[in-house]
């Protein structure tokens, strides 16, 4: 156990772990939406965020940017980025819907089991692994460098990295976003209706498909920017690379309190941060057992998560 | 629902026919029922045998022990509604006790086999206690943690062998005749097809009795069952403690025919797959459980021969299935639609094949 | 009246299934003989399998060009294991029971190997192992064992000369996936180190952020990193490495020597060291390569070394030995020339002989620099 390196590291530690937070927050309002309305775990969302990597990958392709590539700068850079932020956010927004008509919406209909539900998303996230791990022949695929990466200063011995900063700020806009959407648009408003009391909303005349569609929609978009981000900053990726983020920012959602945007948006970066400080403390092998074990102990303590669960009182 | 009359429904219709058997009727029935199931391995039938793997091992696993882990798992998610993601772990603590005591100490399998089964039982109620009073959704994010904990422990621990597991496992001593190796999985899976007759024996009396009543209360609805004077979170520890012995003792025999284990085999994806099995099957329903394990544990292996998209395929079922009929294969008969011609057997379930 | 009905129903129900039974014959091959691949070839870790499955289809179908008549199946008997020894369990007898495969180059990962070589001893086939390393393996298989390519005991000691060789007051700090073949690596780098070892991290297979390791290793002040584990997970590790300012050497052994990683870490691949006792195809013969390439298969890590594999098979079989029996004892005491290394078993099944090689890359280019002394 080494809580000097913690100590001495510490504002570094905290820094990434902040990055890190903020693609985890940005993931696990996907969950959290989705659950607020239906009661459902998503499992098929760390798909949708996978998807939202590769399109950022075509996306990059197709602009033009090949991996052996140098950098881009000025005008170039800042709309190739823009570019491959819309596709990755639009292939996952796409994505999540389809996922929704396709494995959820009959069960839906015909009031089947939640655990009915959730065996149908299990089995759509596996097919989707499976697809593309068989497209990528089981290899992973670098994204190329589009914007370069300096240090903007350094700051108590954190080295503050552009993508990083650009990372934190951009989705702590986007959240903002969200959260304006859910508490002023009237999707927004029907969004709320329907996870406090599904039947009454639809006696007020709130077309429950629809609403339902948004939020995957709302989700996906989220997920997407969070894949764009992962892949600005980490710049790979695989097959596989929902599962692993897909636990933590699950476990993020309900650590906020599952169902609760604020909640989510919290524990996104609560989890960034606390997996980074026990990835040094205890090993990075140990990162998943600490952060589970936490959730437990906040469990234990507070039941419905650290904020609860009100998607209806979603204002900040 | 108006098609209900349309619809064939085999479990209640074999539930009906067993009520009007005589007992005579019944014994022979169950016989050879039995018969059959401990005559499996010398089918040799093209349309179940299993291109690519040896259809006997199969049997024993995946298919055997993921039958034996999905009564298991009824028990937990099925009868009681408790969400368990991490169910896996009972498994790999079944196994990891085989492997350690049996390459450490002198104690042969049938030794080993009770210590195997209360240490899971005693995990289960570790980690049930302080868990089983979370609701629904937490439950299933906690025990799936739990799971992985364990998972990642054995991989960390090098004096259980770290990521390299544990080899040289001993095999069973012979019984009467019949030989424990690695080359002939019959023996093996008499042993577990007993296990699993006697669990299902075991859970069908409880069942009936006050832990199964205890058991539907809280599934149907934990506050009002507490509120008529249901102790639901010693049921619930209870569920859970019986549903960890079975995993655990699957796990002991598991490990003493593979003869090596590594920590990765028991992962997520295992847990999610005897969720599924339970679920398909049409949850709460034993035979509905047996089916949908035997069924999905069966049906990746018959299709190798698709070799590269055989899981894709597989994933694709899944979600057509649960759409098809997302009450599982033999579901339960719905109470909610009363029908006054129809001849209710008692509720509690009673007499009928679940 | 009911009774008798029931009663014969039952019995002819018992019987019927004992009947049904016909176990099938174990019949001698009657067609080609087959050569089987067993290994990771769906699944998380396919990218290995289908390397070494390329060797042996490449090593197969130039045989066949060469050798028009042969007896031998032109098509490779692919077991696919996923690395994962529950999986293999099934599978192995079966591949035992198939009488035409009279031998097996594989299985790829050690785990899967200690469940399937006790199966494949009592069948008699004979296996060699173009990339499971565990030491203790020759005690599973025994008499059909055989390895095709070192073990840990040599490359580790080798790739800490190499890292002291390049500084002779290196600072090294240890990395591995948590996977069986690294923990074994690392551990014969650890000790051949010794005093020179500043510090360990351990990053579980799946691992995306590093930025714990990376603060502790400036923290320690290492002047090398030595990195155990797969090209993959080693390509992003690399890349933190460098982003984060690092300019410290960095190390890896064989499970990162192969283009994907120049391919992924790109620039952060510059000036990497890494070992293997094995060539890769692209150095061992060019043209070899460009003609695998052409045929649509590409070599990467251990390609070579299931070549190999494949075609000692093939001299026994070209030889005359047609049984697993015969092909076992060829290759038990015969030996090849190979493109990785000359084959030569001894009493365990291990090769010997052969160097454990350096590279580094350069210019987004792998290059030897030789055995490692």
């Amino acid at each position: 156990m080494d809580f000097a390196l913690l100590r001495d590291a510490f504002w570094g530690l905290t820094f990434d772990g902040l990055a890190l937070g903020a693609i985890y927050a940005l993931i696990s309002l996907g969950y959290t939406l989705v659950y607020g309305v239906l009661r459902l775990i998503n499992f098929a969302h760390s798909e949708v965020f996978m998807i939202g990597t590769f399109s950022a990958l075509v996306a990059s392709g197709i602009m033009g940017v090949k991996v052996e590539d140098d950098p881009r700068t000025g005008w170039k850079m800042i709309l190739t980025l823009l570019v491959c932020l819309i596709a990755a956010m639009l292939a996952s927004a796409i994505t999540a819907v389809l996922v929704e008509i396709i494995a959820y919406r009959r069960l839906r209909q015909r009031g089947a089991t939640k655990l009915a539900t959730l065996i149908s998303a299990i089995g759509v996230s596996i097919s989707l692994v499976e697809a593309f791990r068989i497209i990528t022949h089981s290899l992973p695929r670098e994204f190329p460098r589009i914007m370069d990466k300096t240090f903007l200063l350094s700051y108590a011995g954190a080295d503050i990295r552009n993508d990083k900063v650009i990372v934190i700020v951009a989705a702590g806009l986007m959240m903002f976003a969200l959260e304006r959407f859910i508490s002023k648009s009237r999707y927004g408003k029907g969004i709320r209706a329907v996870s406090m009391d599904e039947n009454t909303a639809t006696l007020m005349g709130v077309n429950i498909n629809k609403v339902i569609t948004v939020t995957f929609l709302a989700g996906g978009l989220m997920a997407g920017a969070a894949a764009f981000f992962y892949i600005l900053v980490y710049e790979n990726t695989s097959f596989k690379v929902g599962f692993f983020l897909g636990i933590s920012a699950f476990t993020a959602a309900v650590l906020g309190g599952i169902g609760n945007l604020k909640g989510a948006l919290f524990g996104g970066f609560v989890l960034g941060v606390l997996e980074t400080y026990t990835s040094a403390v205890f090993g990075t092998a140990w990162k998943a057992v600490i952060s589970f074990s936490i959730l437990v102990l906040v469990l234990l303590i507070k039941p419905t998560g650290l904020f609860g669960e009100s998607i209806q009182q979603a204002r900040v | 629902m108006a098609d209900k009359k349309f619809r064939y429904n085999v479990r209640d219709h074999a539930a009906e026919y067993w009520e009007r058997s005589p007992k005579w009727r019944r014994v022979c029935l169950s016989i050879s029922f039995i018969a059959f199931f401990y005559a499996l391995p010398f089918l040799n039938n093209p349309l179940i045998n299993t291109p690519g793997s040896d259809f006997q091992s199969v049997l024993f696993y995946p298919v055997g022990m993921y039958v034996l882990m999905a009564i298991g798992l009824n028990i937990v998610v099925g009868k009681s509604g408790l969400l368990d993601l991490g169910y896996v772990a009972f498994f790999a603590i079944g196994a990891y006790t085989m492997a350690i005591l049996g390459t450490h100490t002198g104690l042969n399998f049938w030794e080993i086999l009770p210590i195997g089964i209360a240490l899971a039982m005693f995990s289960g109620a570790l980690l049930g206690t302080p868990t089983l009073r979370l609701r629904g959704d937490y439950l299933a994010i906690v025990t799936l943690g739990f799971g992985e904990i364990v998972r990642i422990v054995a991989v960390n621990i090098e004096a259980i062998g770290g990521p390299r597991g544990i080899a040289g496992i001993p095999t069973p001593p012979d019984f009467f005749n019949a030989k424990f190796t690695i080359l002939d999985p019959k023996p093996y899976y008499w042993v577990l097809l007993t296990f699993t007759l006697l669990i299902v024996w075991m859970v069908r009396r409880m069942a009936a009795r006050r832990p199964g009543r205890a058991w539907d209360a809280i599934r149907q609805d934990d506050d009002v069952a507490q509120l008529m004077g249901v102790n639901t979170l010693k049921y619930k520890v209870w569920a859970f403690v019986l549903g960890a012995a079975v995993a655990g003792a699957g796990g002991v025999l598991y490990a003493s025919q593979i003869l090596s284990i590594v920590p990765d085999q028991f992962n997520l994806n295992v847990s999610i797959l005897i969720l599924a099995c339970v679920v398909f099957g049409g949850i709460g329903n034993l035979w509905g459980v047996i089916l949908g394990a035997t069924l999905l544990a069966f049906t990746p292996e018959r299709i190798r021969f698709l070799s590269q998209p055989r899981i894709l395929v597989f994933g694709i079922a899944l979600v057509v299935m649960m759409n098809l009929r997302p009450d599982g294969i033999l579901p339960k008969k719905k109470r909610e639609h009363f029908d006054p011609n129809w001849h209710t057997v008692e509720e509690s379930g009673e007499g009928e094949i679940k | 009246m009911k009774k008798i009905i029931s009663a014969i129903a039952t019995v002819a129900l018992v019987v019927g299934t004992a009947v049904a039974v016909a176990p099938a014959a174990n019949a001698a091959c009657s067609g080609k003989l087959k050569i089987a691949y067993q290994g990771p070839l769906t699944g998380p870790e396919a990218a290995l399998g289908i390397n070494e499955l390329n060797g042996v289809k490449f090593a197969l179908s130039k045989f066949l060009t060469a050798n028009k008549g042969a007896n031998v199946d032109a098509t490779v008997y692919e077991v696919d294991d996923q690395g994962d020894p529950a999986v293999a369990g099934p599978i192995a007898p079966k591949v035992a029971a198939e009488e035409c495969v009279v031998a097996l180059v594989g299985p790829a990962y050690s785990g899967a190997s200690k469940v399937s070589l006790p199966v494949y001893l009592s069948a008699g086939l004979s296996i060699i192992t173009p990339s499971a390393t565990n030491p203790t393996l020759p005690t599973f298989g025994k008499s059909i064992f055989h390895r095709a390519v070192l073990t840990d005991d040599y490359q580790g000691p080798a790739a800490a000369r190499l890292i002291v060789s390049k500084n002779k007051n290196a600072k090294v700090f240890l990395v591995n996936d948590a996977s069986d073949y690294a923990v074994g690596l690392q551990k014969t780098v650890d000790i051949t180190l010794a005093g020179r070892v500043v510090g360990k991290d351990v990053t579980p297979t799946g691992t995306t952020d590093f930025t714990a390791t990376i603060a502790k290793i400036k923290k320690s002040k290492a002047t090398a990193v030595f990195y155990s584990g797969y090209f993959s997970q080693a390509a992003v590790f690399v890349k933190q490495l460098r982003d984060s300012g690092s300019k410290i050497t960095f190390a890896s052994g064989d499970g990162t020597l192969d283009d994907q990683f120049v391919k992924l870490a790109r620039k952060s691949a510059e000036g990497a060291l890494l070992t293997a006792p094995a060539i890769p195809f692209e150095t061992a013969s060019p043209k070899l390569a460009k003609e695998m390439t052409a045929m649509g298969m590409k070599p990467g890590v251990y390609t070579t070394e299931s070549y190999d594999a494949a075609n000692f098979f093939l001299d026994a079989i070209k030889a005359g030995n047609t049984d697993r029996a015969s092909i076992n004892k060829y290759v038990s005491t015969k030996s090849h020339k190979g493109l990785s290394k000359t084959l030569k078993f001894d009493a365990e099944g291990e090769v010997s002989g052969a160097d454990v090689n350096g590279f580094i890359v350069k210019n987004g280019k792998l290059v030897l620099l030789g055995a490692i002394k």
